[in-house]
């Protein structure tokens, strides 16, 4: 007899919108469809009403985790139309921001398998060492999330020498705590257990459902952006790109535990080849030329593609994103198939899914009955007689 | 949960999962295809039957000849092809240690346009080296599709080909056979009488854009899943936003858009305007007006 499992898309198990509805005979499941949509805020839309150094910082909250991601991935895009090249310290603290995204995003993801496999120690373990990754990217950018380091034509901010220290500082500890991880998944049986042989992909269907990330990685695809068609300053930086044959869920969370040996490797580089002297942005002009291109970054879910096309004005066409949870999809439901009702959360978990990424678009209406709503102006007005006060300005 | 409920989720999961299954089932009975390298067909001008004045035959020992000479062509492109194939990886290799190709000769035609006026320039091609591969495949793509197509290289590992949506299939099946194989993603534009769409395939380092305008008034082209079943969502969430009708897709429910949204409504289209709201939406709406007559007061600034 089947019984059909719907989860979601509120459900205390998810920590993201998405509707699964499973059809299950005893304990192993036979169908999977996955809706999406319930997170879609209209950004593509949105994209079309302002100018593109507005978009930057929208297309930065795209995503809570991955936002340089989209931001240069954007920006580098609009300045392949501009013609315009970024300056070297710029290059350098695109791929470092990415890197420490990247560390950031594996070790989150690393947390919440644990979790789900019912290994709170590990979780509690490695979200206390990714605080030392998100002070490093407080020290350099100001922010936790949404970092606003990029603009069109470099960066906004130089690497301070504390920043350097923080990092050099912190770096270590980190490698070490990896390679510990690294034993727990590769020697502890609660994580082989839970891992094994769950949520197979082979080779083939990877390719055929065009899987990207450490998804089709752990899968044995050789797809990684930063090799295959280097952005920034990626062609200059020595690091491997990681593939995994194993094709099941232990072989997509072994690939993000050895990306992040790389990861250290790419930021100690960027750190001890920072340029002395230099600017960090070029001077790009708002009118951007018509034309049209397509821009690719290597997200920590994937790869992540911008179709920008640009009218010759200051505003864009069309911009198209796809984010790489949006391509695993279709392998995931293929790899719930056939396994455990029990071993879904993990299954669906190690591909790191990242709803907010892949929905874009809604109108939302205001409801506004016990919390004050400020408008945009209201805002302005507190920022400004904020900053009016000298003890809140910020020190330069 | 009531069985409506139930009832109405069973018909909405069949045709994806079936698709799934059946990918499954069809993996499990058939092995694994050895990589079936494209070669030359022979002309089809060639072997037509009937009787042919002398002239015809003339002709044809001429066509004949040209074969001979396009396949030798078609082998000897092959061979670059390994080459420069190789080369690249060995590129990439050295990389590690060497310094970006800034120094790469600038020959070849089509840069983006430089701006002026901007302090620094990019040479494109100075940035990414020449392209090479992309060469070969414009060839092979003319030779095998002729006037059909327009192939245009932008910088090195961008690619755009232009097409009638009739020739669709076969260019993509091609480019497949060829090696491009992974589907990143599909994109519709609204160009005003005309929706475009442009299918992002990406393989051998390279993204190959294949470009195909539809009519406005009968927006319908046939579905790509047949070939890459990783296209549903992209096919999907383009019927949603934009409007375009895929023929015979095997799960033609909406992606993005609610339950409850206006049939025909397609949010991504120019021509959309989204419907006022009470309070902040009147605002907005009073802002966009004035913006539109050219006075102050723009949303934004």
């Amino acid at each position: 007899m089947e019984i059909t499992v719907p989860l979601g898309p509120q459900h205390p198990a998810l920590k993201e919108p998405a509707n699964y509805i499973f059809k299950v005979d005893g304990e192993i499941v036979t169908e999977c469809v996955i809706n999406q949509g319930y997170n879609h805020r209209g950004i593509e839309k949105a994209f079309e009403a302002r100018d593109y150094n507005s978009g930057l910082y929208l297309a930065e909250r795209i995503c809570g985790i991955c936002s340089i991601t989209h931001n240069t991935c954007m920006a580098q895009g609009v300045e392949e139309l501009l013609g315009i090249v970024a300056p070297r310290k710029a290059l350098l603290m695109r791929c470092l921001m990415g890197e420490a995204e990247r560390v950031h995003s594996h070790l989150l993801l690393l947390g919440v398998a644990a979790h789900l496999m019912g290994f709170d120690t590990m979780f509690m373990y490695i979200w206390r060492d990714r605080e030392l990754i998100m002070d490093i990217l407080e020290e350099i950018s100001g922010n936790r999330v949404n970092y606003c380091m990029n603009t069109v034509g470099g960066v906004r901010r130089d690497l301070s020498e504390n920043a350097k220290k923080l990092i050099f500082d912190s770096l270590p500890i980190l490698e070490e705590r990896t390679k510990y991880y690294l034993h727990v998944a590769e020697n502890e049986p609660t994580f082989l257990a839970r891992t094994q042989g769950v949520g197979m992909l082979p080779k083939k269907v990877a390719k055929a459902l065009c899987a990207v990330g450490p998804t089709a990685r752990g899968s044995g695809v050789e797809a990684d952006i930063r090799k295959t068609d280097p952005y920034a300053a990626y062609p200059e930086i020595p690091f491997d790109a990681i593939v995994d044959n194993g094709c099941d869920a232990l072989a997509r969370l072994k690939v993000r535990i050895l990306e992040l040996f790389e990861s250290y490797k790419i930021m100690r580089y960027c750190v001890e080849n920072w340029p002395k002297e230099g600017d960090i942005r070029v001077k790009a002009q708002k009118r951007v030329p018509a034309g049209e291109v397509v821009s690719k970054y290597e997200a920590p879910r994937g790869e992540d593609i911008f179709y920008i096309k640009s009218n010759g004005s200051d505003k864009p066409e069309r911009i198209k994103v796809r984010a790489p949870t949006m391509a695993n999809l279709p392998a995931t439901e293929y790899m719930t198939i056939g396994g455990y009702l029990a071993d879904l959360p993990i299954t669906l978990g190690a591909i790191d899914p990242c709803f907010s990424c892949t929905d874009r678009v809604m109108i939302v209406k205001e409801k506004s009955e016990d919390v004050t709503v400020m408008e945009y102006d209201d805002l302005i007005r507190y920022a400004k007689k904020y900053y009016e006060n000298p003890a809140n300005r910020r020190r330069r | 949960m009531s069985s409506e409920g139930e009832t109405k989720m069973d018909e909405s999961k069949k045709a994806p999962s079936k698709n799934v299954g059946e990918m499954k089932k069809e993996e499990k009975a058939s092995k694994p295809d050895k990589k079936t390298e494209t070669k030359a067909e022979p002309d089809k001008s060639t072997s037509k039957p009937g009787g042919k004045s002398e002239k015809e035959k003339v002709v044809e020992k001429k066509i004949e000849k040209g074969a001979d000479k396009k396949e030798e062509k078609i082998e000897k492109e092959a061979k670059d092809e390994k080459k420069v194939e190789k080369e690249e990886k060995k590129e990439s290799k050295v990389e590690k240690k060497a310094e970006p190709q800034e120094n790469a000769p600038v020959t070849a035609k089509g840069a983006v346009k430089v701006v002026e006026g901007v302090a620094e320039k990019l040479d494109v091609l100075k940035k990414y080296g020449e392209p090479k591969l992309e060469g070969i495949l414009k060839g092979k793509l003319e030779r095998e599709f002729g006037p059909k197509v327009n192939v245009s290289v932008t910088r090195r590992h961008r690619i755009w080909i232009a097409t009638a949506k009739e020739d669709l299939h076969s260019v993509v099946k091609f480019l497949m056979e060829d090696g491009y194989d992974h589907l990143t993603t599909i994109a519709s534009v609204d160009l005003g009488d005309k929706f475009e769409l442009l299918y992002f395939l990406y393989g051998k380092n390279m993204v190959v854009t294949v470009r195909v305008l539809l009519p406005r008034d009968k927006p319908e082209i046939e579905t790509l899943t047949n070939l890459i079943p990783g296209a549903t969502r992209y096919e999907r969430e383009a019927m949603d936003l934009m409007g375009v009708v895929f023929l015979n897709h095997p799960d033609p429910r909406r992606l993005v858009l609610s339950e409850d949204w206006p049939e025909g409504v397609h949010p991504l289209r120019k021509d959309w305007q989204p419907p006022v709201v009470k309070g902040e939406g009147e605002r907005i709406a009073k802002e966009r007006e004035l913006e539109k007559k050219g006075k102050e007061g723009v949303l934004w600034k």
